[in-house]
């Protein structure tokens, strides 16, 4: 007996090498992973060619770099799931044991664990910031929701692909929060709380602040992303 | 119309040709059908007539006009409908037809009369995508209409209709037939080709075995036997009896004077009949 | 006329889908942005917007809206009307050049930004919005999926887009001058900085050359998967 989440990720591993897509989109992530591994010394040639000093901007740069893996899967996935409404094999698979919920649970996890998992790869790996381990799961799950919140953005409210892909447009404005947070020097940046990626901004700063506020950051955080998460998920499967 | 002779076709790398030496014409202002299982290498003969797929062997012309020197003034005078609908599905049916009629310089038609016809004018602002299947080949067949071709490529143009649509579509094709329009028709459909078709052409695996018009099959290879099914007391008894001389037959004479008859048929073949005779083949 | 209809169809098909929307959010956001810069920042900023955003989107939009065409087999029937492949290609990036170009403009308005060279500028935004427009048509006429298509053209884009380490003075070659993104990069900067005659005239030779190269490369692309698919 199979379950049929088995099924459906051997679908997906079909897909990746029908198409070698997913195998190449792996390569923004491991590019980024890297270009934050040479980052020293990015830096270092910036110093020394534009005489311009990054290093007070390595915590932003880190924190926006470190998100886009989860944009990226987020919208790769997106588009799986368009791509298969439009062939109604959704259609195909509710009327399956797995379910459409099944479905949405898995195509959600799979970017959700992608991200997470580049997220700490990203922080492990490259070292360029001390990020005290709890705070970091923390963050990582703010991550994960996060992927799920931009899959479900593409296709809760497009009809068909070239749809998702005005709304994968407007997607990458919530990503402005992030140097909203670290530049606006004014209280007025609070406006763009309502920003998922808000919350992994200021958590990234107080987190090297050493500031208790960390934990209020986690907590309202993973509050917003649960919210966001759930009006779209509502408006999904609504639509459906 | 068409003339066609030894046509040749392999897609892409294939090593095997889909089409092997297809001879046949089409002659103006008739309906000719091609009938065949699916696969059998009917859309890729529509769409060599067409001028979609180019690098066929063998000489095919349309019109007087040899495909191999084809250009878009071609398809001012010609209307296809594709076996899948494929329309704008965020324009409403109108705005499709209307749409399309612009590409021509002659004259066309009046879209919203086009949609009356086949029972879609109440449709005609809304949106494809919520069109049912059904209204998306009916919708399908107008835009193949709308630039008065004189030839018209119809693929599959009963898929997915009720029964009286079904009938209504055939009418239509009729209607223009009596036009004096020239229609070829790929179906699989054996009841479509037999009602409407004026010639077919059985194709299997990329060869057409035989052409001819549908009622001269049947007789052909019917047998010329009357069935009569009538009641005897409780009974009901079956016979077969010879057309030859019917009028001087005794039992026929004997059973039409003193027996309740419930049915009377020839015994010509159907059209599916004929086909899996002489292709050894069945239409699904 | 065949073209001015499948411009027209192209345009208001955009429309429906939402990029006139979501090109409206994006404009209004980045005059808001280039108006709180400060005046040093303004010109790189105006450049790198245009060049990444406004432009290259090309890349996605065109490409991706031929891929839905082609899936809803659209130019199957397209291409039994008396509709050429020429005129239709040309509907397709014009009707974008329009959505691109009115962008750029609203944006260098909204943010107050002028200046003699603006004819100068006005091509490179025009000629940049083209050249990725091509870009992007050459692997749509034979991606299958979307994420297929995405990730080719991504990959390529990013390509040939490295002449922007010159222009962020990271790293130069003069092998940035056989890209046609170099030349863009200056066209889209002549508010902001001063070029030599001869650099101008220099990147619009190019962005001809480029434009004829890669245009033709479309045609015969489309022609083979498209239009003739076999």
């Amino acid at each position: 007996m199979k379950t049929p989440i088995a099924v459906l990720a051997r679908g997906d591993l079909k897909h990746v090498v029908r198409d070698s897509t997913l195998v190449l989109a792996l390569f923004g992530p491991l590019a980024i992973t890297l270009l934050l591994w040479f980052l020293p010394a990015i830096e270092m040639l910036i110093q020394s060619r534009l005489s311009f000093d990054t290093a007070p901007y390595r915590l932003f740069i880190v924190s926006f770099l470190s998100l886009i893996p989860g944009m990226l899967f987020a919208m790769i996935y997106g588009f799986i799931i368009l791509d298969e409404r439009d062939e109604a094999v959704i259609d195909f698979i509710s009327i399956t044991p797995l379910r459409k919920e099944g479905y949405l649970t898995y195509k959600l996890i799979m970017p959700m664990l992608l991200s997470a998992g580049f997220f700490l790869l990203i922080i492990y790996a490259t070292a360029l910031i001390q990020l005290n381990p709890i705070h970091a799961i923390g963050i990582a799950s703010m991550v994960a929701l996060e992927a799920a919140i931009g899959t479900l953005f593409l296709v809760a409210f497009s009809e068909n692909k070239v749809e998702g892909l005005a709304f994968s447009k407007v997607m990458g404005i919530m990503y402005l929060a992030i140097p909203m947070v670290f530049f606006w020097n004014s209280e007025w940046h609070w406006l763009s709380a309502f920003l998922p990626p808000f919350w992994i901004a200021k958590a990234f700063i107080h987190s090297q602040t050493g500031s208790i506020w960390i934990w209020g950051d986690l907590f309202f955080g993973t509050a917003v992303h649960l919210a966001v998460l759930l009006y779209f998920l509502r408006t999904f499967l609504r639509r459906q | 119309m068409i003339q066609v002779n030894d046509l040749h076709f392999a897609y892409g790398s294939n090593t095997q040709d889909t089409l092997r030496g297809l001879n046949f014409h089409i002659n103006d202002g008739e309906i000719f059908g091609f009938l065949g299982p699916s696969g059998a290498g009917k859309s890729t003969t529509q769409k060599i007539l067409i001028g979609i797929l180019k690098n066929f062997r063998g000489s095919v012309s349309v019109n007087g006009l040899d495909l191999q020197k084809l250009n878009s003034e071609f398809y001012e005078s010609i209307g296809v409908a594709f076996e899948t609908p494929n329309l704008y599905t965020k324009f409403t049916a109108l705005e499709n037809l209307e749409f399309f009629a612009q590409f021509y310089t002659g004259m066309t038609r009046n879209p919203m009369e086009l949609l009356a016809a086949v029972g879609l004018e109440e449709a005609a602002r809304t949106r494809v995508s919520d069109y049912s299947k059904g209204m998306k080949v009916r919708l399908n067949f107008c835009r193949s209409l709308l630039n008065n071709p004189r030839l018209i490529f119809l693929d599959e143009p009963t898929a997915g209709l009720d029964p009286v649509n079904l009938r209504k579509m055939e009418s239509l094709i009729l209607e223009e037939k009596a036009r004096g329009n020239t229609i070829c028709i790929t179906t699989h459909d054996m009841h479509v080709a037999d009602t409407l078709c004026d010639r077919v052409a059985f194709i299997v695996d990329g060869e057409i075995s035989l052409i001819d018009a549908p009622r001269k099959l049947k007789l052909q290879h019917g047998q010329r036997f009357l069935e009569l099914e009538y009641r005897d007391g409780d009974k009901l008894e079956t016979i077969s009896i010879p057309m030859d001389n019917l009028g001087s037959n005794k039992t026929f004479q004997n059973i039409l004077n003193n027996y309740f008859i419930e049915t009377i048929h020839s015994r010509e073949a159907s059209l599916e009949d004929v086909f899996v005779k002489t292709t050894g083949r069945s239409l699904q | 006329m065949r073209l001015l209809a499948a411009m027209g169809q192209d345009i208001r098909f955009q429309f429906r889908h939402g990029f006139y929307y979501a090109y409206a959010v994006l404009t209004i956001l980045y005059i808001i942005v280039l108006r709180l810069l400060p005046d040093t920042m303004v010109y790189p900023a105006l450049t790198l917007i245009l060049f990444s955003d406004i432009c290259a989107l090309g890349f996605f939009f065109i490409g991706a809206i031929v891929l839905l065409e082609r899936g809803q087999n659209l130019t199957e029937s397209l291409f039994v009307t008396p509709l050429r492949l020429r005129e239709y290609l040309l509907a397709k990036i014009l009707s974008f050049l329009f959505l691109a170009t009115l962008s750029a403009l609203l944006i260098m308005l909204g943010a107050s930004i002028g200046g003699q060279d603006l004819m100068w500028f006005v091509f490179g935004a025009v000629f940049s919005a083209l050249i990725y427009t091509l870009f992007g048509l050459i692997f749509a006429a034979r991606a299958r999926h979307v994420n297929d298509y995405f990730v080719k053209s991504l990959g390529a884009g990013l390509l040939i887009s490295l002449p922007i380490l010159a222009y962020i003075r990271l790293f130069d070659t003069p092998l940035f001058y056989i890209f046609p993104t170099r030349a863009t990069l200056i066209l889209l900067d002549v508010l902001g900085t001063d070029y030599a005659l001869s650099e101008k005239l220099f990147s619009v030779a190019s962005l001809l050359i480029w434009f004829l190269i890669l245009g033709s490369w479309v045609y015969q692309r489309f022609n083979k998967y498209v239009r003739h698919p076999a």
